[in-house]
């Protein structure tokens, strides 16, 4: 419990039997209490990485704890709850059985888990439709049960591999204030997810996977800051200073000047001052999760890493060397 | 302990969605019943609770003639065709579901992320089949037990050893549908290919007792079975016994199989009923069709040729093929990526 990272790996990596290599040395620490986000393009390899550590896949290697124990340490499972990708319940079992079932394989005593499971129903508002078989049920039903199933032995960290596919925009509100209230317990809460206006309503920390290796991650805050300023200026600017700024890469539009870095960010402002313009404010720029993303994963496809030659198609990112984990 | 609870559960859960849980137990109860209808009064005999009666001045309530008719019709029938056969054939399509529902992909997952090791998930499932064979031949067996007590007074507790031994045999084909089940997540080629062992197996048994039979047995007694006439002939004296050759081969192959035949035959071992005073202990079906008695040297033949292999033979034997495939299996299992 010393560690402030629920999940604290370095380099794993893995090749799958037909030679893709999944994962390239990954690296990831997620602090104790939070909602983290594992972004990333088709197949980067999040689902990989989440099934290593609920050892339903082999790493070829790994370091590194989870929970305090070393991955693969079956024990720690019962403190882990898991909604897979693709998720299909067994037909057969009704949505109260798949929950039931989940809480006893976890170890949960009968009676708590009885208790738990009626309230986890109500919780993703499937309690009336609880006794109806998996078969019966739309997607973002089965996507609700299956969120159920994995809370229901109180997980220290929850895994979430895409929870709100098939789920509908109040589904999703409510499975975003489920989340909130999960970590607001002190749990964590590790989301995969393509949807990113999602994951930045409610992710604390966050990181960037491709073809196998993590590029970006850390605080949310930090991840959607820029390095840019934007000024806005009182009144006109003169012919000739618009196109003294246009040399200095400066964007102008309705009245707000915007630049890449601090320097420039100077520069302008004795530009500015030097030709009696008024500034009115003076802001850091911050992106959306998305740029954010764009910009990380600029130039690469879908899919696993495909070799060299890849690599070179990939413009060299400053974005990479943006590490910013505390 | 709750782990293999909640596994076996489930398995109860697959098995009765798909009906076969019920289909099966229904059958073994119909089949049981329908040997427990056979009844003898002071006229003669009835089937279907005294639907159909015929009259026979023999096999009537009390005669020692009946209960040789009853506990032979239950050897010759309900031992060969049922135990040793239909319930066992049964149980394999009912269980054939079991690993590749477990293995299905999107549900795997969930089970695998349980603080439960593969190997427990793996026996326990393997186990969840056993015991359901356990379960089909302890009913039919309650039910042939009762009926023979009350139809012809004989109270033979050693029937209940056709609960461990049909179930014994269930699981040497079982564990082959689970190692196929694992490897190919498909219930249709794991009822096929265990289909397939038991036809391979029993081949191999039958080839090994045909080889023992012409090339041991016979000739020490002092016989060959001409095959143009399918007569037996006597040797003449003094002919030593020609050094087998069929018999080694056979034996490679019978050797490493499981010994399914040989073990729904051990039912004849195990389950002794007491002399019913007829003297028709010796008759048989396939005798009583003949309509003729076997010769006292048949019957010694016969009695050489079935004991040829001891009872632990066939059940380490069996043992160790249970123990290989399960082992191949269950590592297979517990080192697949899902
Ligand atoms: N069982 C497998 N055998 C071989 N290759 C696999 C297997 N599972 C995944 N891969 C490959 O590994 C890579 C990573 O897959 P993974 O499912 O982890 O991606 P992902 O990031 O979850 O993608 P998505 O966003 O589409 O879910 C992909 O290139 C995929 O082709
Ligand atoms: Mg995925």
């Amino acid at each position: 419990m010393s560690s402030p990272y629920v999940i604290d790996i370095s380099n794993v990596r893995k090749t799958y039997s037909g030679g893709v290599e999944a994962l390239r040395g990954v690296s990831l620490k997620v602090p104790r209490g939070e909602i983290f986000g594992l972004l990333g393009p088709n197949g980067a390899g999040k689902s990989t990485l989440i099934k290593i550590l609920m050892t339903i896949i082999r790493a070829s290697s790994c370091q590194g704890v989870m929970l305090g124990q070393p991955v693969g340490h079956k024990a720690t499972l019962a403190k882990v709850g898991y909604l897979p990708e693709h998720v299909r319940f067994p037909e057969y079992l009704t949505g109260r059985q798949v929950i039931h079932y989940s809480a006893g394989l976890a170890g949960v005593p009968t009676r708590y888990a009885k208790k738990k499971t009626e309230e986890l129903l109500e919780f993703v508002g499937m309690k009336t439709w609880a006794k109806k078989p998996m078969k019966t049920f739309s997607k973002g039903m089965k996507q609700r049960i299956g969120l159920a199933q994995a809370l229901v032995n109180d997980p220290d960290i929850v895994f979430l591999d895409e929870p709100t596919d098939g789920v509908d925009p109040k589904g999703r509100k409510e499975m975003r204030e489920a989340l909130r209230e999960l970590a607001s317990e002190g749990r964590t809460v590790f989301v995969n997810s393509h949807l990113l206006g999602e994951l930045e309503m409610i992710c604390d920390s966050a990181a960037v996977m491709t073809q196998g290796e993590i590029v970006l991650q850390g605080s949310l805050s930090e991840l959607i800051q820029s390095d840019g300023y934007t000024l806005s200026v009182e009144g006109d600017l003169s012919v000739d200073l618009q196109t003294k700024l246009e040399r200095m890469q400066v964007k102008h539009e309705n009245g707000e000047l915007t630049v890449e870095n601090k320097h420039l960010a100077q520069q302008l402002i004795d530009t500015l001052r030097a030709s009696e313009v008024n500034i009115l404010s003076m802001y850091k720029n911050k992106q959306s999760l998305e740029d954010m993303f764009l910009d990380a994963v600029e130039g690469m496809g879908p899919g696993a890493y495909q070799g060299e030659s890849k690599k070179e198609n990939k413009p060299n990112k400053e974005v990479v060397n943006k590490e910013v984990v505390s | 302990m709750k782990t293999l609870w909640v596994i076996l559960l489930d398995s109860y859960r697959m098995m009765n969605a798909r009906k076969l849980f019920w289909v099966c137990i229904a059958m073994s109860l119909m089949v049981g019943l329908g040997y427990a209808s056979v009844e003898f009064d002071e006229t003669g005999y009835s089937i279907g609770f005294g639907m159909i009666h015929f009259e026979n001045e023999f096999l009537t309530k009390g005669s020692p003639m009946a209960q040789w008719f009853y506990v032979m019709i239950f050897n010759e029938f309900f031992v060969k065709l049922w135990l040793g056969g239909g319930a066992i054939l049964l149980a394999i399509v009912a269980t054939a579901s079991i690993f590749p529902e477990l293995t299905k992909e999107g549900a795997i997952e969930v089970t695998l992320s349980k603080p439960v090791g593969r190997w427990t998930i793996f026996l326990a499932k393997f186990f969840g089949g056993c015991l359901f064979t356990f379960l089909q031949s302890l009913l039919f067996v309650t039910i042939v037990f009762i009926a023979v007590g009350l139809r012809v007074e004989v109270w033979n507790v050693t029937l209940f050893w056709a609960v461990p031994l049909v179930t014994f045999v269930f699981s040497m084909l079982f564990c082959v549908s689970a190692l196929i089940g694992v490897m190919f997540r498909s219930e249709i080629f794991a009822i096929i290919g265990t289909l397939m062992l038991w036809c391979l197996s029993w081949s191999a048994q039958s080839f090994e007792l045909i080889a023992y039979d012409l090339e041991v047995v016979k000739p020490n007694a002092g016989y060959k079975l001409n095959m143009q006439t399918a007569q037996l002939e006597k040797l003449p004296k003094g002919t030593k016994p020609k050094e087998p050759k069929l018999l080694p081969i056979a034996q490679v192959l019978e050797k490493p199989l499981p010994k399914t035949r040989a073990g729904a035959e051990l039912l004849k071992r195990f389950i002794v009923f007491p002399d019913s005073g007829s003297g028709l202990e010796s008759i048989d079906f396939e005798s009583l069709r003949g309509g003729r008695s076997q010769s006292s040297v048949l019957q010694s033949m016969n009695k050489e040729l079935n004991q040829r292999h001891s009872t632990a033979y066939v059940i380490w034997g069996s043992l160790a093929f249970i123990t290989v495939i399960l082992a191949i299996a269950g590592f297979l299992f517990v080192r697949k990526d899902y």
